[in-house]
């Protein structure tokens, strides 16, 4: 027997599937709904998912993401009428666990690789791990601790620049009329201290692109918890991933352990390990975000070994496109430590005139040292 | 059912004031009227942000009222300020009189020497105004959340002179490029619009609708060609502003279609950057190849 449920049932369980999807629908959306459908008539399908999406989508990423979302939500509410329920709850446990399962290994191979084992031993920041069996989501102590520390080097190093917005005070400057009228007028009118604008520091942006590709296997001990000392440190950080395509990651990354943004990590990005275009993966940085997320207070931080099998046009177009909109465009090569390095590599060449600085990086020492 | 005349009204109210709406749109602003929530309008350059809340005002027949956010924009810029000048002077004018201090300072910081700026106005005007916080993005986040307070108690304190209350509640449009993400706080607070580059059809209506001299034939071909020029890999992607210029001025010029020869020389006044108007050149012929197409299926 189906069960029908009423609107506002409909409406409830809605929202709490977008919950689960990473929407922030809370009560008062839920209210807003129900008093949104009060002043239509949703009989009609269209104005019903209208309604929905207009109170309950609060960004562009949401917005892209609605449509399938509902369209999913009426296509497992068919499924389950349609099936006797304890069946359709088995099957979804299923099907859940076969989904995940495959892209953590994925995910886990990359981390792992397979590398010759000496220059595995160069590339872990602690080489008392055992090669393998090194538990990547325990985020050691004193790791943690350098990195926080490191984070920290770098926020000093970057803020130190003077911005437009002005702090009021007695030293030499440009004269400020706001203290200056409200302190003097409590010496009788006579314009006794004068009062001066000086700038404010300035608030910090970062965007972080690493390569995830195969290539960069030896490393992703090092870039992940680069990636997640960054997102969790304070600082207004966005951060991408790339190999064939690209994937915003900051919102997987915002975690309370590194755990668990490893868990999304993997469930979210398929392309671990895979071939490197990363030239076309940085236009699409450009084309997508490059607007919204760039500008001349924003430092950019690209983390590959340039090994590409895309086109070097591409690759020196987005380049410049991504220098002529930030303040610094910094490349963060894992190759570059080694004695013998030369960026002949063809995608690091086109990319070559439009960086700020080329440094090696393969552990946090590395870090450390160019701070 | 009288709610479903709602949203058939606001589209034909758009249309007579020129404006091309289309199913989302009409439904955001009848909700955010309903709902009395502000609505936040995010979208590209130029596909109409800013001028959904001119029309809106003029649907309203009400005042709109229009607050632009810049870098650095502050709470008193957009609020009130004082007229540091007139009160210096005020101030010179009192140096000899007796007056204590106290006196002295009530008249300084009166209502004689406040300036109201955008929010305040918005906050005293006798009819619900439509109040535009245009680019509100390029405001920081110390600003964004003194606006975020504002929207929610509708009474601002002024330090010398104390707490002001609405009168009435503006109608609150919000619009932004993305040029910094907005709170989530700000987000929850508002309804959300998002306009992307108009279809065909949509960019065919507004064309005729803002170019009425155009031939019909000319305004298919335009928009067509504007939208595979967005689909080509631009510095800066344009937006409806862009075509409607070109429209109008080969309009202006009694074109009534597209030639090679033709693009070629009046270009310049859809590209502004100069890389994107040589590639594009170079790869006209190309161009046209799809324009024709994409006429031919529409
Ligand atoms: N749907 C539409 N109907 C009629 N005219 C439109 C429409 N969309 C855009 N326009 C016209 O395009 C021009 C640009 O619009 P507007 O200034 O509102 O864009 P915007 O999105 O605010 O851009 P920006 O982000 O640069 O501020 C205006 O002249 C406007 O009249
Ligand atoms: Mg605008």
């Amino acid at each position: 027997m189906k069960r029908k449920l009423s609107i506002d049932q409909h409406v409830i369980q809605f929202c709490r599937f977008l919950r689960e999807n990473g929407f922030a629908v809370g009560p008062t959306e839920e209210v807003d709904v129900l008093n949104a459908l009060a002043t239509i008539d949703w009989s009609q399908s269209q104005y019903f998912k209208e309604v929905l999406r207009t109170v309950l989508v609060k960004n562009i990423s949401q917005y892209h993401l609605f449509d399938e979302l509902y369209t999913k939500y009426w296509r497992e509410l068919k499924r389950a009428e349609d099936s006797k329920l304890k069946d359709s709850q088995e099957r979804d446990k299923q099907s859940k666990a076969k989904q995940q399962a495959p892209s953590i290994e994925v995910i886990k191979n990359w981390l792992h690789g397979n590398p010759q084992d000496e220059i595995k031993e160069v590339a872990q920041y602690s080489p008392g791990v055992a090669k393998g069996k090194a538990d990547l989501s325990a985020f050691a102590e004193e790791e943690s601790r350098e990195w926080s520390s490191v984070v920290r080097m770098l926020k000093k190093q970057l803020e130190n620049q003077p911005n437009r917005r002005s702090i009021h005070n007695k030293k030499p400057g440009k004269i400020s009329l706001r203290p200056l009228v409200r302190h003097n007028m409590r010496k009788g009118g006579e314009l006794l201290d004068l009062y001066f604008k000086h700038p404010k520091k300035q608030k910090l942006k970062l965007v972080l692109l690493c390569d995830v590709s195969k290539s960069m296997d030896l490393y992703a001990r090092f870039i992940i918890q680069m990636m997640y000392a960054f997102q969790n440190s304070g600082l207004q950080i966005e951060t991408f991933v790339f190999s064939t395509s690209l994937y915003r990651a900051t919102r997987l990354l915002k975690s309370h352990s590194l755990k668990k943004a490893l868990n999304a990590l993997s469930d979210h990005i398929e392309e671990w390990g895979s071939g490197t275009r990363i030239g076309d993966c940085l236009w699409e940085f450009v084309d997508r975000y490059g607007r919204s997320l760039l500008d001349r207070k924003t430092y950019v931080f690209i983390m590959s070994d340039g090994w590409d099998n895309g086109n070097a046009e591409v690759m020196e177009k987005a380049m410049k496109k991504i220098k002529g909109n930030s303040k610094k465009v910094i490349w963060l090569n894992p190759l570059a430590s080694s004695a013998n390095f030369a960026p002949e590599v063809q995608g690091l060449q086109a990319a070559l005139p439009y960086i700020d600085a080329l440094l090696p990086a393969t552990n946090i020492k590395d870090l450390k040292y160019i701070l | 059912m009288q709610h479903k005349k709602a949203l058939a009204e606001i589209n034909a109210a758009l249309l007579e004031q020129g404006y091309i709406s289309d199913a989302s749109i009409a439904m955001a602003i009848h909700l955010s009227r309903a709902l009395k929530k502000p609505l936040l309008i995010e979208g590209p350059a130029g596909v109409g942000k800013t001028e959904i809340a001119k029309v809106m005002a003029k649907v309203m027949t009400t005042q709109l009222i229009r607050l632009q956010c810049y870098e650095g924009i502050d709470a008193p810029q957009a609020l009130y300020e004082w007229n540091y000048q007139h009160q210096l002077l005020h101030l010179k004018m009192l140096e000899n009189e007796s007056a204590s201090i106290e006196q002295k300072e009530q008249q300084l910081f009166s209502e004689k020497f406040l300036q109201k700026r955008p929010l305040l106005e918005a906050l005293q005007t006798a009819q619900p105004s439509v109040l535009l916080i245009d680019e509100i993005d390029r405001a920081d986040e110390e600003f964004e959340s003194f606006l975020l307070e504002m929207l929610s108690d509708w009474q601002i304190t002024i330090p010398e002179i104390g707490t002001i209350e609405a009168t009435s509640i503006p109608q609150v449009i919000l619009t932004s490029n993305r040029v910094r993400e907005l709170s989530e706080a700000l987000r929850r607070r508002c309804l959300y619009l998002y306009i992307d580059y108009p279809t065909f059809d949509k960019e065919v209506d507004i064309v005729t609708q803002k170019v009425p001299e155009i031939n019909e034939f000319l305004a298919r071909e335009i928009s067509a060609f504007m939208q595979e020029l967005r689909k080509m890999r631009l510095e800066k992607v344009p937006g409806v502003a862009e075509t409607l210029d070109w429209a109008t001025a080969l309009a202006e010029m009694h074109f009534d279609h597209l030639d090679k020869s033709l693009v070629e020389s009046t270009l310049g006044v859809v590209l502004k950057d100069w890389d994107d108007l040589r590639n594009t050149q170079d790869s006209l012929s190309e161009l046209f190849e799809k324009v024709k197409v994409k006429l031919r299926v529409e």
